[in-house]
This record gives C-alpha cells, structure tokens and sequence, in this order.
C-alpha cells in the first residue's frame, strides 16, 4: 500500500515531470520509496531516469542511467576520470561507476524532511541534472569509443563548454 | 538571486551552522573576477575522531547554487597505482550509494573533499531543511574518512570497509 505522504510528493513530482514534457512513467513501489522511472532520449543515447522517493529521509532522489557500457580493464582510467569530470562539473550531480554492470550513473538527491516542496526548485534540478547527464555520458561514449586520448577530450570539452559560456553572456548582456 | 539577497541567505546559514554547534571562522566574497562567477563564502571547522578538518560553504549566485564541503588533507601523491585504485574503488562505492554527498579526490592539492550541493530554493529558504542536511553531512563526511583512512593506513579491503560501514546503517 502507498504512504499518504509518498504518494503526495509524487504527484508533485509527477507534475513537475509534465510540465518537462515527460508524459510516460512508470511507477514502483517499495518498502522505503516511490520510484517513478521515465526516459530521455538522445540521438545517440538512451537514459534511463529515476526519481526515487524516500518515506524515511523525506529526500529525492534524481537518478541518470545511461544505456553505457564500458569493458576495459583499467578500472583506474576510469575511476581518474569520472574523478576529473565530478572535480571540473561542481554542479548540483556527480557520477559514479556502476561496477556491477560496468556501466555510468549521475545523480542528485534534495531533502524534504521539513515539508516544503518547492516546485521551481525541483524542475530546475530536473533540467539540470538531465543536461549534464546528457553531456557527460555524451563525453564518456565519445571516450569509450574514440582513439583520442580521454583527457585531451575532456580538456576540449571544458575548452568548448567555457567558450559557450562567455557567449551566452554575451548575449545576455 | 542579488547580492543582497546572498547576503541574507548567507547569514542564515551561518546562523544554521551556530545552532548545530559548528564554528564559522571567517566570511570573504570574491565579486566581479573574470572567470569566475560571484561567489560568497564562509568558512568553519570541524574536529571528529582526532581529526581536524576544514569546511566550506559556498553561494553561488548566478547559478543559484550552495555548496558546503569538508576537505580532509591527506598525502595521496605517496600512494602507488595499486593503492591509488583501492582508494578510488573505496570513494566510488561511497559515491555509488550516496546520491546526496559524494568524494572528491585532489591528488595535486593533497586533499580529499566531502562534497554537497544543492539548487537553491526559488521562494523560501528553510532552516530546517538545510540544518537537516547539515547534520547527516556532518556525520557522514568523518564516518565515511574513518574507513578511507583504515584503508590508506591499515591497507584493509576497500569491498570489507564498504559493507562494514553499510552495516552501521
């Protein structure tokens, strides 16, 4: 049976995930949480996301799957990378390796324990946390893949990103 | 947000970190540098399990972000390869199952950092809220670096020391 209190700041979320144009979810409940599993969908990518809502921490969970998979063996490549890119993002996610099945994971987590559901702020966490998640599994794939080395292309990236940025302002000034 | 409005904000997360008895030492704000968006900090301390540890909060005000670290000084750089892969195996676990709080390695700087951040409210800022966070992350930062610095010291195994601290939960 559903938590009254689950159930409530589901709908929120729900609503939330409308207005972001996600109209399919499916939606799991466990003992602890309520999860509502929905996708985004990029040319070359497929992710799965996931909001988890926890009944014991009042917290959400925004979870990033992409549909990555990595099979090198120098885990310690990996583990330095995904290191530089949560040392070079600072925003409000951080990735991590899925060890188990050798695949990414990019999540966020905001706390409700005192009850206050802030709308903006949780749509503003979703579209964030679905741009950098797009991004950088954009940049793991390109790394799996390419013969460049991985840390020349998160240098162009970061090249590139900045460069975007001063643009932008640009234009908003 | 606007600087003053940052400056509000600011104030009541010191006041949060007084309540929960943590000492702010200093406040700077680093405005209008090239490269580097508007950002008010202070800074505080914490000494849990014999260790000293400095931490950070950060307002950042464009993107509308807070942030509060705690950095643990650690000699990564003598570490060999195979240790340096324990240890990030060890974090990355942490990383995997905390999807609020999460380590950070600065092998240049010699520094491990616990960090959290989070989108600031759009319309109210809740004491409570942040005092909540606040309170596990000030936990779980010294919980998580007792088992890192068993496997730095003691060479346990990264897989044992996860599981072990997952069992205090």
């Amino acid at each position: 049976m559903k938590d009254k209190s689950s159930t409530k700041l589901s709908d929120k979320i729900k609503s939330c995930l409308y207005e972001l144009d996600f109209h399919e979810m499916d939606e799991i409940s466990e003992n602890d949480s309520l999860k509502l599993i929905t996708g985004v969908q990029d040319d070359a990518l497929s992710v799965l996301m996931e909001i988890d809502c926890q009944l014991k921490t009042n917290a959400v969970n925004l979870r990033l799957i992409p549909s990555l998979e990595f099979k090198s063996s120098d885990m310690l490549a990996f583990y330095q990378l995904i290191n530089t890119l949560n040392g070079t993002l600072m925003d409000i996610g951080h990735f991590s390796i899925n060890e188990s099945d050798k695949g990414f994971l990019l999540q966020t987590s905001i706390d409700y324990s005192a009850g206050i559901f802030d709308r903006e702020q949780m749509i503003e966490s979703i579209k964030r946390i679905v741009q950098q998640g797009l991004e950088g599994f954009k940049l793991l794939m390109e790394m799996l893949n390419g013969d460049q080395c991985p840390y020349q292309m998160l240098a162009s990236y970061m090249t590139e990103m900045r460069e975007n940025l001063q643009q932008d302002e640009k234009i908003i000034h | 947000m606007d600087l003053n409005q940052a400056r509000i904000l600011i104030a009541q997360m010191q006041a949060c970190f007084k309540e929960i008895g943590v000492p702010f030492v200093n406040e700077s704000e680093i405005l209008n540098q090239a490269n580097c968006t508007d950002t008010i900090m202070f800074r505080s301390w914490q000494s849990k399990n014999d260790h000293l540890a400095e931490i950070v909060t950060s307002l950042f005000i464009e993107p509308n972000v807070v942030e509060v670290s705690i950095n643990y000084r650690e000699e990564i750089d003598r570490l060999n390869e195979s240790d340096l892969e324990k240890l990030f195996h060890l974090l990355n676990a942490f990383n995997n199952w905390d999807a609020a709080f999460y380590w950070l390695l600065l092998p240049r700087d010699n520094k491990l950092k616990f960090r959290w951040a989070n989108l600031l409210p759009a319309r109210h800022f809740s004491d409570n809220q942040f005092k909540s966070v606040l309170k596990r992350f000030l936990n779980q930062g010294p919980q998580h670096y007792s088992y890192i610095r068993r496997l730095i010291y003691n060479n346990e195994d990264p897989d044992r020391l996860f599981s072990k601290m997952q069992a205090e939960y």
